[in-house]
Protein backbone atom coordinates (compact mmCIF):
# COMPACT_ATOMS: atom_id res chain seq x y z
CA UNK A 1 0.00 0.00 0.00
CA UNK A 2 1.06 3.28 -0.95
CA UNK A 3 1.11 6.02 1.22
CA UNK A 4 -1.26 8.42 1.33
CA UNK A 5 1.36 11.24 0.01
CA UNK A 6 1.58 9.20 -3.33
CA UNK A 7 -2.16 8.98 -3.47
CA UNK A 8 -3.08 12.97 -3.22
CA UNK A 9 -0.01 13.62 -5.80
CA UNK A 10 -1.15 15.64 -8.61
CA UNK A 11 -2.00 13.53 -11.68
CA UNK A 12 1.15 15.65 -13.74
CA UNK A 13 3.26 14.46 -10.67
CA UNK A 14 1.91 10.46 -10.92
CA UNK A 15 2.83 10.56 -14.43
CA UNK A 16 5.92 11.97 -14.55
CA UNK A 17 6.72 9.30 -12.19
CA UNK A 18 5.10 6.32 -13.60
CA UNK A 19 7.28 7.41 -16.80
CA UNK A 20 10.25 7.24 -14.99
CA UNK A 21 9.27 3.70 -13.51
CA UNK A 22 9.50 5.43 -10.36
CA UNK A 23 5.49 4.17 -9.87
CA UNK A 24 4.08 1.16 -10.82
CA UNK A 25 0.71 1.48 -12.11
CA UNK A 26 -0.49 -1.80 -10.71
CA UNK A 27 0.79 -0.78 -7.37
CA UNK A 28 -0.57 2.68 -7.68
CA UNK A 29 -4.26 1.17 -8.69
CA UNK A 30 -4.16 -1.62 -5.64
CA UNK A 31 -3.48 1.11 -3.26
CA UNK A 32 -6.11 3.48 -4.59
CA UNK A 33 -8.77 0.35 -4.91
CA UNK A 34 -7.54 -0.50 -1.01
CA UNK A 35 -8.22 2.95 -0.02
CA UNK A 36 -11.25 3.13 -1.58
CA UNK A 37 -12.77 0.08 -0.21
CA UNK A 38 -11.84 1.11 3.16
CA UNK A 39 -12.94 4.78 2.68
CA UNK A 40 -15.66 4.52 -0.39
CA UNK A 41 -18.56 3.11 1.82
CA UNK A 42 -17.67 5.13 4.44
CA UNK A 43 -18.67 8.46 2.15
CA UNK A 44 -21.01 6.56 -0.11
CA UNK A 45 -18.42 7.75 -2.67
CA UNK A 46 -19.04 4.97 -5.57
CA UNK A 47 -21.69 3.30 -7.03
CA UNK A 48 -19.51 0.70 -8.20
CA UNK A 49 -16.22 -0.41 -8.00
CA UNK A 50 -14.60 -2.16 -10.85
CA UNK A 51 -10.93 -4.07 -9.61
CA UNK A 52 -11.09 -6.53 -12.24
CA UNK A 53 -10.87 -4.07 -15.39
CA UNK A 54 -8.44 -1.49 -13.43
CA UNK A 55 -6.03 -4.29 -12.55
CA UNK A 56 -5.97 -5.66 -15.95
CA UNK A 57 -5.64 -2.19 -17.36
CA UNK A 58 -3.02 -1.23 -15.21
CA UNK A 59 -0.97 -4.56 -15.44
CA UNK A 60 -1.60 -3.80 -19.48
CA UNK A 61 0.37 -0.16 -18.98
CA UNK A 62 2.69 -1.59 -16.75
CA UNK A 63 3.33 -3.73 -19.42
CA UNK A 64 4.11 -0.72 -22.14
CA UNK A 65 5.36 1.57 -20.28
CA UNK A 66 8.31 -1.26 -18.99
CA UNK A 67 8.65 -1.23 -23.19
CA UNK A 68 9.24 2.28 -23.75
CA UNK A 69 5.30 2.93 -24.71
CA UNK A 70 4.17 5.68 -22.81
CA UNK A 71 1.17 6.71 -24.85
CA UNK A 72 0.90 9.84 -22.31
CA UNK A 73 0.45 11.77 -19.49
CA UNK A 74 -3.02 9.41 -18.36
CA UNK A 75 -1.02 6.43 -18.76
CA UNK A 76 -1.58 4.03 -16.30
CA UNK A 77 -3.11 7.32 -14.02
CA UNK A 78 -6.39 5.52 -12.17
CA UNK A 79 -9.56 7.26 -11.96
CA UNK A 80 -13.18 7.16 -11.32
CA UNK A 81 -15.95 7.78 -13.69
CA UNK A 82 -19.47 8.89 -12.79
CA UNK A 83 -22.35 6.62 -12.79
CA UNK A 84 -24.33 8.00 -15.86
CA UNK A 85 -21.46 7.31 -18.27
CA UNK A 86 -21.92 4.00 -20.20
CA UNK A 87 -19.18 1.37 -19.51
CA UNK A 88 -19.56 -2.38 -20.97
CA UNK A 89 -19.66 -5.27 -18.31
CA UNK A 90 -20.50 -2.80 -15.27
CA UNK A 91 -24.15 -1.41 -14.41
CA UNK A 92 -24.68 2.14 -15.12
CA UNK A 93 -27.45 3.10 -12.67
CA UNK A 94 -27.42 7.36 -13.06
CA UNK A 95 -27.66 7.31 -9.62
CA UNK A 96 -31.13 5.98 -9.43
CA UNK A 97 -33.20 3.24 -8.19
CA UNK A 98 -35.02 2.63 -11.14
CA UNK A 99 -31.99 1.93 -12.88
CA UNK A 100 -30.13 0.04 -10.74
CA UNK A 101 -29.59 -2.90 -12.80
CA UNK A 102 -29.15 -1.12 -15.93
CA UNK A 103 -26.19 -2.09 -18.65
CA UNK A 104 -24.73 -1.24 -22.00
CA UNK A 105 -23.22 -3.06 -24.62
CA UNK A 106 -20.77 0.25 -25.10
CA UNK A 107 -18.37 2.04 -23.42
CA UNK A 108 -19.34 6.24 -23.66
CA UNK A 109 -16.76 7.87 -25.98
CA UNK A 110 -15.15 9.54 -22.89
CA UNK A 111 -14.69 6.13 -21.43
CA UNK A 112 -12.89 4.74 -24.73
CA UNK A 113 -11.13 8.11 -25.38
CA UNK A 114 -9.34 7.68 -21.43
CA UNK A 115 -9.23 3.93 -22.24
CA UNK A 116 -7.08 4.54 -25.77
CA UNK A 117 -4.89 7.18 -23.60
CA UNK A 118 -4.27 3.90 -21.20
CA UNK A 119 -6.04 5.50 -17.98
CA UNK A 120 -7.39 3.10 -15.40
CA UNK A 121 -11.07 2.97 -14.45
CA UNK A 122 -11.32 2.20 -10.53
CA UNK A 123 -15.24 2.65 -10.48
CA UNK A 124 -18.39 4.58 -11.21
CA UNK A 125 -18.47 7.21 -8.87
CA UNK A 126 -21.49 7.74 -6.31
CA UNK A 127 -24.68 10.36 -7.82
CA UNK A 128 -27.45 12.33 -7.71
CA UNK A 129 -30.59 10.74 -8.78
CA UNK A 130 -30.45 11.45 -12.77
CA UNK A 131 -28.27 14.20 -11.61
CA UNK A 132 -31.02 15.92 -10.57
CA UNK A 133 -32.93 16.08 -13.38
CA UNK A 134 -36.27 15.46 -11.48
CA UNK A 135 -35.31 18.34 -8.76
CA UNK A 136 -34.43 17.36 -5.17
CA UNK A 137 -34.56 18.62 -1.75
CA UNK A 138 -32.43 16.49 0.13
CA UNK A 139 -28.27 15.00 -0.41
CA UNK A 140 -29.86 11.33 0.17
CA UNK A 141 -31.50 11.70 -3.13
CA UNK A 142 -29.47 8.76 -4.47
CA UNK A 143 -29.52 5.16 -4.92
CA UNK A 144 -25.81 4.76 -2.56
CA UNK A 145 -27.09 7.69 0.04
CA UNK A 146 -26.31 11.46 0.82
CA UNK A 147 -22.27 11.27 0.01
CA UNK A 148 -20.28 12.76 2.31
CA UNK A 149 -18.23 15.19 2.54
CA UNK A 150 -14.10 14.01 2.99
CA UNK A 151 -13.34 17.20 5.06
CA UNK A 152 -16.46 16.93 7.23
CA UNK A 153 -18.35 13.60 7.25
CA UNK A 154 -21.50 15.23 8.85
CA UNK A 155 -21.37 17.66 5.56
CA UNK A 156 -22.69 16.76 1.96
CA UNK A 157 -20.04 17.41 -0.87
CA UNK A 158 -23.49 18.59 -3.27
CA UNK A 159 -24.43 17.45 -6.29
CA UNK A 160 -25.01 15.82 -8.74
CA UNK A 161 -21.41 14.85 -9.33
CA UNK A 162 -21.42 13.75 -5.54
CA UNK A 163 -18.92 10.69 -5.25
CA UNK A 164 -16.69 12.41 -7.87
CA UNK A 165 -16.22 15.04 -5.77
CA UNK A 166 -16.00 12.92 -2.57
CA UNK A 167 -13.46 10.33 -4.41
CA UNK A 168 -11.07 13.21 -5.38
CA UNK A 169 -11.50 14.99 -1.97
CA UNK A 170 -10.92 11.48 -0.07
CA UNK A 171 -7.93 10.65 -2.79
CA UNK A 172 -9.24 7.46 -3.61
CA UNK A 173 -8.26 8.15 -7.24
CA UNK A 174 -6.09 10.38 -9.52
CA UNK A 175 -9.04 12.47 -10.85
CA UNK A 176 -12.39 11.83 -11.86
CA UNK A 177 -15.02 12.64 -14.49
CA UNK A 178 -18.13 14.83 -13.57
CA UNK A 179 -21.24 16.19 -15.50
CA UNK A 180 -22.84 19.55 -15.21
CA UNK A 181 -26.67 20.81 -16.16
CA UNK A 182 -26.17 24.20 -13.90
CA UNK A 183 -23.32 23.18 -10.61
CA UNK A 184 -23.32 19.83 -10.50
CA UNK A 185 -19.50 20.09 -11.22
CA UNK A 186 -18.69 23.39 -9.76
CA UNK A 187 -20.41 22.98 -6.52
CA UNK A 188 -18.98 19.62 -5.94
CA UNK A 189 -15.21 20.73 -6.78
CA UNK A 190 -16.07 23.95 -4.36
CA UNK A 191 -17.43 22.20 -1.26
CA UNK A 192 -15.02 19.35 -1.75
CA UNK A 193 -11.77 21.63 -1.91
CA UNK A 194 -10.72 20.29 -5.44
CA UNK A 195 -10.08 21.65 -8.76
CA UNK A 196 -13.30 21.26 -11.51
CA UNK A 197 -13.33 21.82 -14.39
CA UNK A 198 -16.70 22.39 -17.19
CA UNK A 199 -16.14 22.68 -20.44
CA UNK A 200 -17.38 24.62 -22.98
CA UNK A 201 -20.40 22.86 -24.32
CA UNK A 202 -19.78 20.72 -27.41
CA UNK A 203 -16.10 20.46 -26.51
CA UNK A 204 -16.52 16.67 -24.63
CA UNK A 205 -18.81 14.27 -26.41
CA UNK A 206 -22.20 12.86 -24.41
CA UNK A 207 -22.85 9.80 -26.36
CA UNK A 208 -22.81 7.39 -23.81
CA UNK A 209 -23.89 9.63 -20.99
CA UNK A 210 -27.38 9.90 -19.47
CA UNK A 211 -29.13 13.08 -20.93
CA UNK A 212 -30.87 15.43 -18.93
CA UNK A 213 -30.85 18.16 -20.82
CA UNK A 214 -29.47 17.71 -24.48
CA UNK A 215 -28.80 21.41 -25.08
CA UNK A 216 -26.95 21.82 -21.39
CA UNK A 217 -25.26 18.89 -20.77
CA UNK A 218 -21.23 19.21 -20.48
CA UNK A 219 -18.63 16.46 -19.03
CA UNK A 220 -15.51 17.50 -17.39
CA UNK A 221 -12.68 16.68 -15.20
CA UNK A 222 -12.38 17.12 -11.22
CA UNK A 223 -9.13 16.61 -10.15
CA UNK A 224 -6.28 17.76 -7.51
CA UNK A 225 -5.24 20.94 -9.65
CA UNK A 226 -6.51 23.72 -12.59
CA UNK A 227 -3.16 22.15 -14.52
CA UNK A 228 -4.85 18.03 -14.05
CA UNK A 229 -7.99 19.19 -15.09
CA UNK A 230 -5.80 20.49 -18.66
CA UNK A 231 -4.22 17.31 -19.07
CA UNK A 232 -7.62 15.28 -19.01
CA UNK A 233 -9.75 18.10 -20.52
CA UNK A 234 -6.83 17.34 -23.80
CA UNK A 235 -7.51 13.53 -24.02
CA UNK A 236 -11.14 13.55 -23.45
CA UNK A 237 -12.14 16.41 -25.83
CA UNK A 238 -12.61 16.15 -29.65
CA UNK A 239 -15.80 16.15 -32.36
CA UNK A 240 -17.61 12.99 -32.43
CA UNK A 241 -20.88 12.24 -34.71
CA UNK A 242 -22.34 10.26 -32.40
CA UNK A 243 -23.19 13.22 -30.50
CA UNK A 244 -25.00 15.94 -31.89
CA UNK A 245 -24.10 18.78 -29.91
CA UNK A 246 -20.45 17.80 -30.43
CA UNK A 247 -18.63 21.19 -32.03
CA UNK A 248 -16.59 20.60 -35.28
CA UNK A 249 -13.21 19.52 -34.65
CA UNK A 250 -10.78 22.33 -35.22
CA UNK A 251 -12.88 24.14 -32.10
CA UNK A 252 -13.83 20.61 -29.84
CA UNK A 253 -10.39 20.06 -29.65
CA UNK A 254 -8.80 21.54 -26.63
CA UNK A 255 -4.58 22.08 -27.06
CA UNK A 256 -4.31 22.74 -23.71
CA UNK A 257 -3.35 26.06 -21.65
CA UNK A 258 -0.16 27.19 -22.62
CA UNK A 259 2.13 29.63 -20.62
CA UNK A 260 0.73 33.42 -20.46
CA UNK A 261 1.74 35.79 -22.84
CA UNK A 262 0.31 38.53 -22.04
CA UNK A 263 -1.68 39.55 -18.53
CA UNK A 264 -4.89 38.15 -17.98
CA UNK A 265 -7.90 40.75 -17.60
CA UNK A 266 -10.19 38.98 -14.76
CA UNK A 267 -13.18 40.89 -13.68
CA UNK A 268 -14.34 40.13 -10.63
CA UNK A 269 -18.10 39.76 -10.75
CA UNK A 270 -19.89 42.55 -8.46
CA UNK A 271 -23.37 41.20 -8.16
CA UNK A 272 -23.18 37.53 -8.48
CA UNK A 273 -24.04 36.54 -5.12
CA UNK A 274 -26.80 38.76 -3.09
CA UNK A 275 -25.47 37.46 0.40
CA UNK A 276 -22.33 35.70 1.14
CA UNK A 277 -21.25 33.90 4.57
CA UNK A 278 -18.83 35.92 6.12
CA UNK A 279 -16.46 33.20 6.02
CA UNK A 280 -16.77 32.60 2.12
CA UNK A 281 -16.64 36.32 2.30
CA UNK A 282 -13.19 36.05 3.82
CA UNK A 283 -11.52 33.52 1.85
CA UNK A 284 -12.66 35.34 -1.68
CA UNK A 285 -11.83 38.73 -0.46
CA UNK A 286 -8.04 37.27 0.31
CA UNK A 287 -8.17 35.50 -2.74
CA UNK A 288 -9.39 38.86 -4.90
CA UNK A 289 -6.15 40.50 -2.98
CA UNK A 290 -3.46 37.70 -4.35
CA UNK A 291 -4.78 37.42 -7.52
CA UNK A 292 -4.49 41.41 -7.91
CA UNK A 293 -1.01 41.17 -6.74
CA UNK A 294 -0.13 39.42 -9.51
CA UNK A 295 2.01 40.97 -12.62
CA UNK A 296 0.11 38.58 -14.71
CA UNK A 297 -3.42 40.14 -13.89
CA UNK A 298 -5.26 42.93 -14.70
CA UNK A 299 -8.03 42.93 -12.18
CA UNK A 300 -11.75 45.00 -12.54
CA UNK A 301 -14.69 45.07 -11.04
CA UNK A 302 -17.40 43.99 -13.95
CA UNK A 303 -21.84 43.02 -13.36
CA UNK A 304 -23.39 40.75 -15.18
CA UNK A 305 -26.27 41.90 -17.52
CA UNK A 306 -29.96 42.07 -15.53
CA UNK A 307 -32.24 39.50 -17.00
CA UNK A 308 -34.44 36.76 -16.45
CA UNK A 309 -31.51 33.84 -17.25
CA UNK A 310 -31.75 31.64 -14.90
CA UNK A 311 -35.65 31.32 -15.28
CA UNK A 312 -35.51 30.87 -18.82
CA UNK A 313 -32.44 28.30 -17.88
CA UNK A 314 -34.34 27.02 -15.79
CA UNK A 315 -37.33 25.92 -18.45
CA UNK A 316 -35.33 24.60 -20.95
CA UNK A 317 -33.54 22.16 -18.31
CA UNK A 318 -37.33 20.97 -17.45
CA UNK A 319 -38.14 20.90 -20.51
CA UNK A 320 -35.46 18.63 -22.08
CA UNK A 321 -35.41 16.63 -18.79
CA UNK A 322 -38.88 15.92 -18.82
CA UNK A 323 -39.00 14.26 -22.44
CA UNK A 324 -35.61 12.64 -21.85
CA UNK A 325 -36.83 10.74 -18.88
CA UNK A 326 -41.13 10.81 -20.44
CA UNK A 327 -41.26 7.12 -20.32
CA UNK A 328 -40.11 7.69 -16.49
CA UNK A 329 -42.28 10.02 -15.62
CA UNK A 330 -45.40 9.13 -17.42
CA UNK A 331 -45.20 5.15 -16.38
CA UNK A 332 -45.19 6.21 -12.70
CA UNK A 333 -41.98 4.79 -11.96
CA UNK A 334 -40.63 8.25 -10.78
CA UNK A 335 -42.39 6.76 -7.55
CA UNK A 336 -39.14 4.73 -7.28
CA UNK A 337 -36.66 7.99 -7.29
CA UNK A 338 -35.80 8.31 -3.60
CA UNK A 339 -36.49 12.70 -3.39
CA UNK A 340 -39.74 13.51 -2.00
CA UNK A 341 -39.39 16.64 -5.12
CA UNK A 342 -37.86 13.82 -7.61
CA UNK A 343 -41.02 11.83 -7.52
CA UNK A 344 -43.61 14.61 -8.20
CA UNK A 345 -40.87 17.25 -10.56
CA UNK A 346 -41.58 15.36 -13.80
CA UNK A 347 -45.26 15.63 -13.78
CA UNK A 348 -44.92 19.88 -13.25
CA UNK A 349 -42.24 19.95 -15.54
CA UNK A 350 -44.78 18.42 -17.79
CA UNK A 351 -46.85 21.19 -17.91
CA UNK A 352 -44.52 24.17 -19.44
CA UNK A 353 -45.96 25.11 -23.08
CA UNK A 354 -44.21 24.89 -25.70
CA UNK A 355 -44.05 28.40 -26.09
CA UNK A 356 -42.62 29.41 -22.99
CA UNK A 357 -39.59 27.01 -24.22
CA UNK A 358 -39.18 28.87 -27.54
CA UNK A 359 -39.15 31.96 -25.98
CA UNK A 360 -36.57 30.86 -23.20
CA UNK A 361 -34.60 29.59 -26.46
CA UNK A 362 -34.79 32.95 -27.72
CA UNK A 363 -33.93 35.17 -24.59
CA UNK A 364 -31.47 32.46 -24.58
CA UNK A 365 -29.27 33.62 -28.56
CA UNK A 366 -29.66 37.65 -26.99
CA UNK A 367 -27.73 36.74 -24.19
CA UNK A 368 -24.71 34.57 -25.78
CA UNK A 369 -24.17 37.81 -27.81
CA UNK A 370 -24.40 39.97 -24.10
CA UNK A 371 -22.19 37.99 -22.96
CA UNK A 372 -19.75 37.47 -25.85
CA UNK A 373 -19.66 41.26 -25.52
CA UNK A 374 -18.78 41.47 -21.61
CA UNK A 375 -15.93 39.32 -22.73
CA UNK A 376 -14.57 41.88 -24.56
CA UNK A 377 -13.71 43.86 -21.62
CA UNK A 378 -12.16 40.76 -19.74
CA UNK A 379 -10.63 37.57 -20.13
CA UNK A 380 -12.52 35.82 -17.46
CA UNK A 381 -14.83 36.86 -15.31
CA UNK A 382 -14.70 35.48 -11.22
CA UNK A 383 -16.30 35.01 -7.97
CA UNK A 384 -16.50 32.50 -5.39
CA UNK A 385 -17.90 28.91 -6.45
CA UNK A 386 -20.52 28.63 -3.64
CA UNK A 387 -21.93 31.64 -1.33
CA UNK A 388 -21.74 29.42 1.60
CA UNK A 389 -19.53 26.08 2.57
CA UNK A 390 -20.87 23.09 2.43
CA UNK A 391 -24.48 22.15 3.82
CA UNK A 392 -25.24 19.46 6.20
CA UNK A 393 -25.73 16.52 5.01
CA UNK A 394 -29.46 15.94 6.60
CA UNK A 395 -30.60 19.58 5.29
CA UNK A 396 -33.16 20.97 3.54
CA UNK A 397 -32.03 22.36 1.07
CA UNK A 398 -34.83 24.19 -0.20
CA UNK A 399 -33.62 25.95 3.15
CA UNK A 400 -30.04 25.58 3.06
CA UNK A 401 -28.85 25.72 -0.54
CA UNK A 402 -31.26 28.03 -2.39
CA UNK A 403 -29.92 31.38 -3.54
CA UNK A 404 -29.82 33.35 -6.92
CA UNK A 405 -26.89 32.04 -9.18
CA UNK A 406 -26.38 34.27 -12.10
CA UNK A 407 -23.11 32.81 -12.99
CA UNK A 408 -24.06 29.50 -12.65
CA UNK A 409 -27.25 29.78 -15.04
CA UNK A 410 -25.62 32.35 -17.48
CA UNK A 411 -22.45 30.17 -17.47
CA UNK A 412 -24.37 26.95 -18.51
CA UNK A 413 -27.40 28.41 -20.55
CA UNK A 414 -24.48 29.83 -22.77
CA UNK A 415 -22.30 27.03 -22.51
CA UNK A 416 -19.47 28.79 -21.02
CA UNK A 417 -16.79 26.95 -19.60
CA UNK A 418 -15.97 27.59 -15.90
CA UNK A 419 -13.84 26.02 -13.22
CA UNK A 420 -13.95 26.06 -9.49
CA UNK A 421 -10.21 25.83 -7.37
CA UNK A 422 -10.20 26.17 -3.75
CA UNK A 423 -9.44 29.57 -2.25
CA UNK A 424 -9.55 28.62 1.80
CA UNK A 425 -11.49 27.15 4.32
CA UNK A 426 -14.25 28.29 6.23
CA UNK A 427 -16.38 27.08 9.52
CA UNK A 428 -16.51 23.58 10.44
CA UNK A 429 -13.06 22.77 8.50
CA UNK A 430 -14.95 23.14 5.15
CA UNK A 431 -13.42 24.46 1.89
CA UNK A 432 -13.94 27.82 0.00
CA UNK A 433 -13.59 27.45 -3.78
CA UNK A 434 -13.26 30.37 -6.25
CA UNK A 435 -14.74 30.02 -9.82
CA UNK A 436 -13.13 31.72 -13.19
CA UNK A 437 -15.87 31.42 -16.35
CA UNK A 438 -14.84 32.49 -19.73
CA UNK A 439 -15.87 33.07 -22.97
CA UNK A 440 -16.96 29.92 -25.24
CA UNK A 441 -13.86 27.98 -25.91
CA UNK A 442 -11.56 30.29 -23.90
CA UNK A 443 -11.45 26.75 -21.54
CA UNK A 444 -7.46 28.13 -21.63
CA UNK A 445 -7.68 31.44 -19.61
CA UNK A 446 -9.98 29.87 -17.38
CA UNK A 447 -7.24 27.26 -16.69
CA UNK A 448 -4.58 29.68 -17.11
CA UNK A 449 -6.37 31.75 -14.25
CA UNK A 450 -7.02 29.47 -11.90
CA UNK A 451 -3.47 27.35 -12.40
CA UNK A 452 -1.75 31.53 -11.68
CA UNK A 453 -4.15 31.11 -8.74
CA UNK A 454 -2.89 27.76 -7.51
CA UNK A 455 0.73 28.96 -8.20
CA UNK A 456 0.45 31.73 -5.71
CA UNK A 457 -1.63 29.69 -2.67
CA UNK A 458 -1.35 25.95 -1.20
CA UNK A 459 -4.80 25.30 -0.86
CA UNK A 460 -5.25 22.80 -3.64
CA UNK A 461 -2.11 21.02 -2.01
CA UNK A 462 -4.26 20.80 1.05
CA UNK A 463 -5.65 17.17 2.69
CA UNK A 464 -8.55 16.08 4.94
CA UNK A 465 -7.95 13.79 7.94
CA UNK A 466 -9.33 11.13 7.02
CA UNK B 1 -29.95 41.62 -7.72
CA UNK B 2 -32.85 39.19 -8.79
CA UNK B 3 -35.94 39.08 -7.51
CA UNK B 4 -36.35 35.40 -8.37
CA UNK B 5 -34.60 33.14 -5.98
CA UNK B 6 -34.31 30.36 -8.32
CA UNK B 7 -33.31 27.09 -6.67
CA UNK B 8 -30.72 25.08 -9.11
CA UNK B 9 -32.44 21.53 -7.53
CA UNK B 10 -35.82 22.87 -8.83
CA UNK B 11 -34.88 24.53 -11.94
CA UNK B 12 -38.54 25.73 -13.50
CA UNK B 13 -40.42 23.15 -11.97
CA UNK B 14 -43.93 24.08 -12.34
CA UNK B 15 -43.77 26.62 -14.90
CA UNK B 16 -46.75 27.29 -17.01
CA UNK B 17 -48.63 26.99 -20.03
CA UNK B 18 -49.55 30.64 -21.40
CA UNK B 19 -51.41 29.42 -24.00
CA UNK B 20 -53.87 26.48 -22.76
CA UNK B 21 -54.85 29.66 -20.31
CA UNK B 22 -56.83 31.08 -23.20
CA UNK B 23 -58.78 28.40 -23.82
CA UNK B 24 -60.38 28.79 -20.04
CA UNK B 25 -63.38 30.86 -19.54
CA UNK B 26 -63.13 34.32 -18.49
CA UNK B 27 -65.36 32.78 -15.63
CA UNK B 28 -62.82 30.62 -14.32
CA UNK B 29 -60.29 32.71 -14.78
CA UNK B 30 -61.86 35.33 -12.70
CA UNK B 31 -62.60 32.73 -9.85
CA UNK B 32 -61.02 33.84 -6.65
CA UNK B 33 -58.58 31.08 -5.34
CA UNK B 34 -60.30 30.88 -2.09
CA UNK B 35 -62.93 29.28 -3.55
CA UNK B 36 -61.10 26.51 -5.24
CA UNK B 37 -58.42 25.94 -2.41
CA UNK B 38 -59.70 24.33 1.04
CA UNK B 39 -58.02 26.23 3.88
CA UNK B 40 -55.17 25.15 4.96
CA UNK B 41 -54.65 22.83 7.45
CA UNK B 42 -50.93 21.42 7.13
CA UNK B 43 -47.76 23.66 7.73
CA UNK B 44 -47.30 22.58 4.19
CA UNK B 45 -51.26 23.35 2.96
CA UNK B 46 -50.15 26.53 4.09
CA UNK B 47 -47.37 27.21 2.30
CA UNK B 48 -49.05 26.60 -0.95
CA UNK B 49 -51.53 29.31 -0.10
CA UNK B 50 -49.35 31.94 0.90
CA UNK B 51 -47.73 31.25 -2.60
CA UNK B 52 -50.96 31.15 -4.07
CA UNK B 53 -52.35 34.11 -2.71
CA UNK B 54 -48.83 35.93 -3.92
CA UNK B 55 -50.27 35.57 -7.31
CA UNK B 56 -52.49 37.51 -9.91
CA UNK B 57 -55.80 36.11 -10.15
CA UNK B 58 -54.88 35.07 -14.16
CA UNK B 59 -51.70 33.30 -12.53
CA UNK B 60 -53.83 31.48 -10.04
CA UNK B 61 -56.13 30.35 -12.25
CA UNK B 62 -52.98 29.01 -14.70
CA UNK B 63 -51.54 27.02 -11.49
CA UNK B 64 -55.26 25.04 -11.00
CA UNK B 65 -55.62 24.49 -14.47
CA UNK B 66 -51.99 23.32 -14.45
CA UNK B 67 -52.51 21.46 -11.33
CA UNK B 68 -56.02 19.78 -12.35
CA UNK B 69 -53.80 18.52 -15.63
CA UNK B 70 -51.89 16.87 -13.46
CA UNK B 71 -54.38 15.37 -11.14
CA UNK B 72 -55.85 14.60 -13.97
CA UNK B 73 -53.30 12.11 -15.73
CA UNK B 74 -51.03 11.10 -12.55
CA UNK B 75 -53.73 11.49 -9.65
CA UNK B 76 -54.06 8.10 -8.96
CA UNK B 77 -50.34 7.90 -8.30
CA UNK B 78 -50.16 11.15 -6.26
CA UNK B 79 -50.62 10.98 -2.08
CA UNK B 80 -52.79 13.89 -0.60
CA UNK B 81 -49.40 15.70 0.71
CA UNK B 82 -47.67 15.43 -3.01
CA UNK B 83 -50.69 17.31 -4.57
CA UNK B 84 -50.25 20.20 -2.30
CA UNK B 85 -46.70 20.18 -2.76
CA UNK B 86 -46.78 20.09 -6.24
CA UNK B 87 -49.31 23.33 -6.10
CA UNK B 88 -46.72 24.73 -3.73
CA UNK B 89 -44.00 24.41 -5.80
CA UNK B 90 -45.75 26.11 -9.08
CA UNK B 91 -47.20 28.73 -7.26
CA UNK B 92 -43.87 29.08 -6.08
CA UNK B 93 -42.11 29.12 -9.28
CA UNK B 94 -44.90 31.33 -11.10
CA UNK B 95 -43.34 34.84 -10.54
CA UNK B 96 -40.15 33.85 -12.40
CA UNK B 97 -42.30 32.55 -15.25
CA UNK B 98 -44.02 35.65 -15.88
CA UNK B 99 -40.51 37.54 -15.74
CA UNK B 100 -39.55 35.48 -18.37
CA UNK B 101 -42.43 36.28 -20.53
CA UNK B 102 -42.38 40.23 -20.19
CA UNK B 103 -38.49 39.95 -21.67
CA UNK B 104 -38.75 42.18 -24.58
CA UNK B 105 -38.25 40.22 -27.73
CA UNK B 106 -38.29 41.09 -31.41
CA UNK B 107 -40.17 38.92 -33.98
CA UNK B 108 -36.88 38.26 -35.91
CA UNK B 109 -35.04 37.20 -32.62
CA UNK B 110 -34.55 33.68 -32.87
CA UNK B 111 -34.25 30.82 -30.30
CA UNK B 112 -30.99 30.13 -29.99
CA UNK B 113 -31.32 26.25 -30.72
CA UNK B 114 -32.21 26.44 -34.33
CA UNK B 115 -32.92 23.54 -36.89
CA UNK B 116 -29.93 22.69 -39.42
CA UNK B 117 -29.95 21.22 -42.71
CA UNK B 118 -28.24 17.61 -42.78
CA UNK B 119 -25.56 15.62 -44.25
CA UNK B 120 -23.71 12.46 -43.15
CA UNK B 121 -20.22 13.54 -43.04
CA UNK B 122 -17.89 11.84 -45.09
CA UNK B 123 -20.36 11.08 -47.61
CA UNK B 124 -20.46 12.85 -50.98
Amino acid sequence: MLKEDVLYLSVGELSQRIGQRQLSPVELTESYLERSRSLGPQLNAFATLTPDLALQQARVAEKEIASGNHRGPLHGIPYAAKDLLAVQGYPTGWGARPYANQHFDYDATVIRKLNEAGAVLLGKAAMIELAGGMGYRYASASATGAAKNPWNQDYWTCGSSSGSGAIVGAGLAAFAIGTETWGSIICPSGFCGISGLRPTYGRVSRHGAMALSYSMDKIGPMARTAADCDLVLRVISGHDPQDLGSLPESAARYPGAGELTSPLRIGWLTNQWKDVAPDVNSAATAARQSLAKSRNVVMSDVALPEGPWEIAAGVIISVEGAAAFRSLIQSGRVADLNDPLGKIGGYMNEEISASDFITAQRIRAILQKKMDELFQQVDVVAAASLPVTASQLDANLDLALTFPDPIGGIGNFCGLPAISVPCGFGDHGLPVGLQFVGRSLDDAKVVQAARLFESQTDWHTRRPKL
Amino acid sequence: MHEFSLDRRRFALGAAAATTALILPVEAICQPPEQSVPAPATPLEQQAHAAMAKLSPQAQAEIEMKVNDIFRKYGDKLSAEQKTDIRKVMAETQEGLEKMRTFALDNGDQPATVFHAYRAEGNR
